[in-house]
């Protein structure tokens, strides 16, 4: 509890910065929502103009600008969880790495408390912190939903709101899990953040090209895609088992890794 | 039971030696001074009595608990100041202060009484202390919860001679009341006021484990004259060396009053007495052993 407290104290002031420019993010898109609906005709022309590989990207052509979850899916769930899961990683891998960077594991060790206690409380601190965002991100599009849109499925709404979330948890543990190898301060924000965005390129190239569609595998972004949820109303089966795979791996490493590792001196 | 026993304890990190074959054994209730030059395996010794590395094989007890098994239980009772002190920098003193406190089961702890002691302001950032303040913070977080065992990786480094004194006494008066103190320097001097045994590591190998008594008798000086001087014929003196602008360098263990008695019949320019490096001590100290062994 001690240590929890503690970080989450410490990282407070990220995490307010992160939480309030997301939301305001998702309540500015969708403030914006209503006068596109109206303006049906000039988008559509809009559109026309667009490349076709941005139709692809934005799934344009599958979704439209004019319905509700069509415009927070191509507006700002891509954003949100993009960004959403940047933050994640580095709150999550910053945990773990700043104690090595700034020598104060040396301090943290010499308490009478066990590696596995110090990870446990580390995985609550950014589980709790994710979390947190998450609600209150949430909360601010549901507030602003409410007040613009009016009539539109909580069902899709929540999804919609779950998906991020999911690569958000998926992210923080592929941080935690990289902060067990990286504890140099300036490679660990270059590797959460190289991760997440590389990923997400990755998830990119896979949806242009038809060469390169195997590799949609590799992005948890591909397996959180709003033009899914919207449609289809609820997510893959399969897709979620993999994530699951992929985070009680990522996590089980990570404890397996630390226990055994040399704190650098 | 030993406070610290160690048993061929050794540590590679890669092909790289760290030690080698560490045996030691520190008593209840001594001060034990573990010496050695930069490099020679003090604070890998430290650091995995700690567990914050791993030993490549040999095995060793803190307090009769296995340091890697009960590491943790381990840690209730000892206090520990790295070599180099990292604290959170966005923290205040007292802040850190009262975060070690939380991680004891002991209610009772001493902030307020150390920190007047070594004069620490509580209110002020980690962040914009000093180095020698930083380590005082270090030192309180150490003894805080007043630790049966405590270990310090060169301690005195970054302190005020004053500082320094203040040090000492208190660790003397912790030692009064039982707390056995492991602590690593490079200087041999100014161990030698506050140790009851030193250890000498060297290469990542043990060299001796001696009574610092013993070890007293046997220190050299090195004392340097220039002027004309004729042969001094005393016991004690070895490697005498002269220099090419005519002045004379030895180490010498005999009688200080035989040599000054000496050298007052004659005329010199200057003197210099001074504490020998810590690599001249053993290595002359070696020579000699191995000298008594020859006679034998």
């Amino acid at each position: 509890m001690n240590i929890i407290k503690h970080e989450i104290k410490s990282s407070r002031k990220t995490f307010l910065v992160w939480t309030i420019a997301l939301s305001l993010y998702n309540i500015l898109i969708m403030s914006i929502y209503p006068s596109m609906a109206k303006e049906e005709a000039a988008m559509e022309e809009l559109l026309s103009l667009f490349p076709e590989s941005m139709i692809k990207i934005f799934h344009l052509d599958k979704l439209s600008m004019t319905d509700p979850f069509g415009f927070y899916a191509t507006e700002a769930y891509s954003m949100y969880i993009l960004f959403g899961s940047m933050f994640a990683a580095l709150i999550a891998s910053n945990l773990l790495a700043k104690e090595e960077n700034d020598r104060t594991i040396e301090f943290l060790l010499s308490k009478p408390i066990t590696r596995n206690q110090i990870l446990t409380s580390k995985l609550i601190s950014y589980l709790v912190m994710v979390t947190m965002f998450n609600l209150i991100v949430s909360l601010a599009t549901f507030t602003t939903f409410e007040i613009v849109v009016g009539e539109y499925s909580k069902e899709i709404f929540l999804l919609l709101m779950l998906g991020p979330y999911l690569a958000h948890i998926t992210f923080a543990n592929l941080g935690f899990l990289l902060s067990a190898f990286v504890t140099r301060r300036k490679s660990i924000y270059s590797a959460s953040l190289g991760l997440v965005i590389g990923l997400y390129v990755v998830g990119i190239i896979a949806a242009l090209s038809d060469t390169f569609s195997f590799l949609e595998y590799l992005s948890p972004f591909r397996y959180l895609e709003a033009v899914d949820i919207v449609i289809n109303g609820t997510f893959d089966t399969t897709n979620l088992l993999i994530l699951l795979i992929v985070n009680i791996l990522a996590i089980s490493l990570t404890y397996v890794v630390y226990n055994r590792k040399d704190i650098s001196a | 039971m030993y406070t610290i026993e160690t048993e061929n304890l050794t540590k590679y990190y890669g092909n790289t030696r760290g030690i080698e074959n560490v045996n030691l054994t520190i008593k209840e209730g001594e001060i034990f001074g573990f010496i050695g030059p930069n490099g020679a395996g003090k604070s890998t010794t430290i650091r995995t009595l700690l567990n914050l590395i791993f030993p490549t094989s040999g095995k060793a007890t803190v307090l009769g608990l296995d340091i890697i098994q009960d590491s943790r239980k381990i840690k209730q009772y000892i206090g520990y100041l790295p070599a180099e002190v990292g604290y959170y920098d966005d923290m205040t003193v007292r802040e850190l202060l009262e975060y070690s406190a939380r991680f004891y089961d002991s209610k009772e702890h001493r902030i307020s009484e150390l920190s007047e002691r070594f004069d620490l302001d509580l209110s002020r950032k980690i962040e914009d202390l000093s180095l020698g303040n930083k380590k005082k913070v270090g030192i309180v977080q150490a003894l805080l919860h007043k630790p049966k065992l405590l270990i310090l990786d060169e301690p005195t480094s970054g302190l005020d001679p004053l500082m320094q004194k203040t040090f000492f006494e208190i660790l003397k008066a912790e030692n009064k009341q039982g707390t056995t103190i492991f602590f690593s320097s490079h200087n041999l001097s100014e161990v030698q006021k506050l140790c009851h045994r030193v250890g000498i590591i060297k290469n990542g190998t043990i060299l001796q484990v001696e009574e610092m008594e013993a070890l007293r008798s046997r220190l050299f000086k090195k004392i340097r004259i220039s002027g004309e001087i004729h042969d001094l014929d005393l016991k004690g003196i070895l490697h005498v060396e002269t220099k090419d602008n005519g002045t004379q360098e030895f180490l010498f263990n005999g009688d200080i009053n035989q040599l000054i008695q000496k050298l007052s019949k004659t005329q010199i320019d200057n003197l210099w007495i001074e504490e020998p490096t810590l690599e001249e001590v053993f290595i002359h100290y070696y020579e000699k052993e191995e000298d008594q062994h020859e006679h034998n």
